[in-house]
């Protein structure tokens, strides 16, 4: 049995998931249909955030009915997603913070689904989903999938990889091949490849034609811009519907990616972001 | 995903055809191709040495270097032939450490040696060379096959056992193992001090693999810190165990200085190959 599959696909859905919570999780639904997986729906119950050594039994209170109502918003539009697909699903009702969540269950999937920064959103947050997408890429040991508001559903045909040669990006390409098997076009972009002495796209390309993946190269003077935007343009040039890229330490990754170009990749393009660490 | 590019580090060492062997098993039985990268070693200059070397010291040392290349090529390339794997060959001048780095990262799987604790001829060691495995796992971004010094393994991934702690770590290594691990005939999850990690259950572990295809089981021990490298030692080869898989963690940060401990270990006194990522 070939083992270039999605086997197990986990999906994020925070206690303050909004309006684009529908749309999220038919895009779930479809990937995971669509790579033949299992779709895990990873539901987190917060702890009340303590502020008093005294807290009121009705806040106490307040908070748990909270919590119960999203729990069953969420449940219910979970269920009525993965009937819509016929996937077969869990779900998972735990107590404690997203991040313990998630490291818990989804190191046991090949992806994870989580929310990016939804855009034009300005619902105070338990959470700050970037600070929540930073410690996830790097900590948890798999791929993660950042969601944007409304992705259109579906399998990704149109791959765009960026490529520097690094250790984090080759993590990204080889823990997309499930996708990129699956791809009708699959686009490899360096920018200013000689600056640097990572490993030439070329070699990427021999090896992605090695698993079955023929690859455009595609090689950008950055003209000193940010890498970060150079892939956004292209994302666009090419009409891609998903990014595979690295994802670094702590703070590039917020500052460079999350907050620059990413953000806007997920805001503006609606495109799902997959990195990697 | 599976293995269908095999990088495999040769140098001046005795042990290169455990590592061809290694890395052929694995391209015949996978269907990959195999890319042997040969590091040179540098022309030594050696500190007694006035401020005149005659050239014809670097010369010999750089003809006999190229003439040791050749003869690895050449034995390479036989025992490819004869089990019919296509193959390729690299030379470099680099560091092996940078010269790994940076090829391996088109690679599904590295193939490095163990360090030799006791090298007949420690002179000819190059610098590096005996932290070279763990080094790669941390800085490669792909899985390292680490073959023991010493012994033949003619028969890789039959018998898996995965060192489980529900990390980063072993996360990584367990699906960079699953090539490996679909076609085993027995995988063993072995929990170490699973519960204190606030990682992902052994169990949990054991059914996504099985959605894989894995015939998997699960163990579970708690030891003492310091001695889990003994411990999975021991376990090993008590259960006849040919290919162990497991995270590399680095040296920097507190909770590392532990596991990186275990990791030191293992590659010491392993007596199976071990499968290493980070």
């Amino acid at each position: 049995m070939s083992a270039v599959v999605y086997r197990d696909i986990a999906v994020h859905i925070g206690v303050d998931a909004g309006n684009e919570l529908p749309a999220q999780l038919a895009y779930a639904t479809a990937l995971a249909a669509g790579c033949g997986a299992h779709l895990a729906g990873l539901f987190n119950r917060p702890a009340l955030p303590l502020v008093r050594h005294y807290m009121p039994p009705e806040v106490i209170a307040h908070h748990k009915a909270e919590c119960e109502r999203a729990a069953v918003r969420a449940r219910q539009l979970f269920d009525a997603a993965v009937q819509a697909q016929g996937v077969l699903a869990e779900w998972y009702d735990m107590p404690g913070s997203a991040l313990e969540t998630v490291l818990m269950q989804a190191r046991a999937s090949d992806l994870l689904l989580l929310s990016g920064v939804v855009p034009g959103d300005k619902t105070a947050r338990s959470y700050d989903r970037e600070t929540l997408a930073d410690e996830v890429v790097l900590a948890l040991g798999r791929p993660v999938l950042l969601l944007p508001g409304e992705p259109k559903p579906g399998m990704p045909k149109n791959v765009l990889i960026g490529w520097n040669g690094s250790r984090e990006a080759s993590r990204a390409v080889h823990d997309a091949l499930p996708l990129l098997l699956q791809a009708t076009k699959v686009t490899i972009l360096c920018v200013d490849p000689g600056r640097k002495h990572g490993l030439p796209g070329a070699e990427l390309a021999r090896h992605l034609a090695r698993q079955g993946v023929v690859a455009d190269l595609l090689i950008r003077d950055g003209h000193d811009r940010d890498a970060g935007m150079m892939l956004q343009q292209t994302a666009w040039d090419t009409k891609a519907d998903m990014v595979v890229m690295g994802a670094y330490g702590h703070g590039r990754l917020r500052e460079t990616v999350l907050g620059g170009a990413t953000a806007h990749m997920l805001a503006e393009a609606s495109l799902p972001v997959l990195f990697s660490h | 995903m599976a293995i269908r590019d095999i990088l495999v580090h040769l140098s001046e060492d005795p042990r290169n055809s455990a590592k061809i062997d290694a890395a052929l098993q694995i391209a015949q039985r996978d269907g990959a191709h195999v890319t042997a990268l040969y590091t040179l070693p540098p022309p030594q200059h050696l500190f007694y040495m006035g401020e005149y070397v005659p050239p014809e010291f670097y010369q010999r040392q750089i003809d006999e270097a190229r003439a040791a290349a050749k003869k690895a090529k050449g034995e390479f390339e036989a025992a490819a032939a004869k089990q019919g794997v296509g193959v390729e060959w690299i030379e470099s001048e680099r560091l092996p450490v940078d010269a790994i780095e940076t090829y391996g990262r088109a690679f599904d799987l590295l193939v490095l040696g163990q360090p030799d604790p006791d090298p007949e001829n420690p002179v000819l060691v190059p610098s590096g060379m005996d932290v070279l495995p763990h080094d790669i796992s941390l800085r490669a971004g792909r899985p390292i096959l680490a073959v023991p010094y010493a012994g033949s393994y003619p028969k890789i991934g039959r018998r898996v056992m995965v060192a489980w702690n529900g990390s980063r770590e072993a996360t990584r290594a367990v699906h960079d193992a699953l090539p490996f691990l679909t076609k085993a005939e027995h995988v063993t999850v072995y929990g170490i001090n699973a519960d204190r990690s606030r990682g992902t259950p052994g169990a949990e572990l054991a059914r996504h693999l099985a959605r894989h295809g894995v015939k998997v089981d699960v163990a579970n021990t708690v030891v003492e810190d310091m001695e889990a490298g003994e411990a999975l030692l021991s376990a090993v080869a008590d259960r006849s165990i040919d290919l162990l898989v497991m995270g590399a963690y680095g040296h920097s940060r507190m909770r590392e200085v532990v596991f990186g401990g275990v990791t030191e270990t293992i590659l010491s006194s392993m007596t199976v190959p071990v499968l290493l990522s980070n």
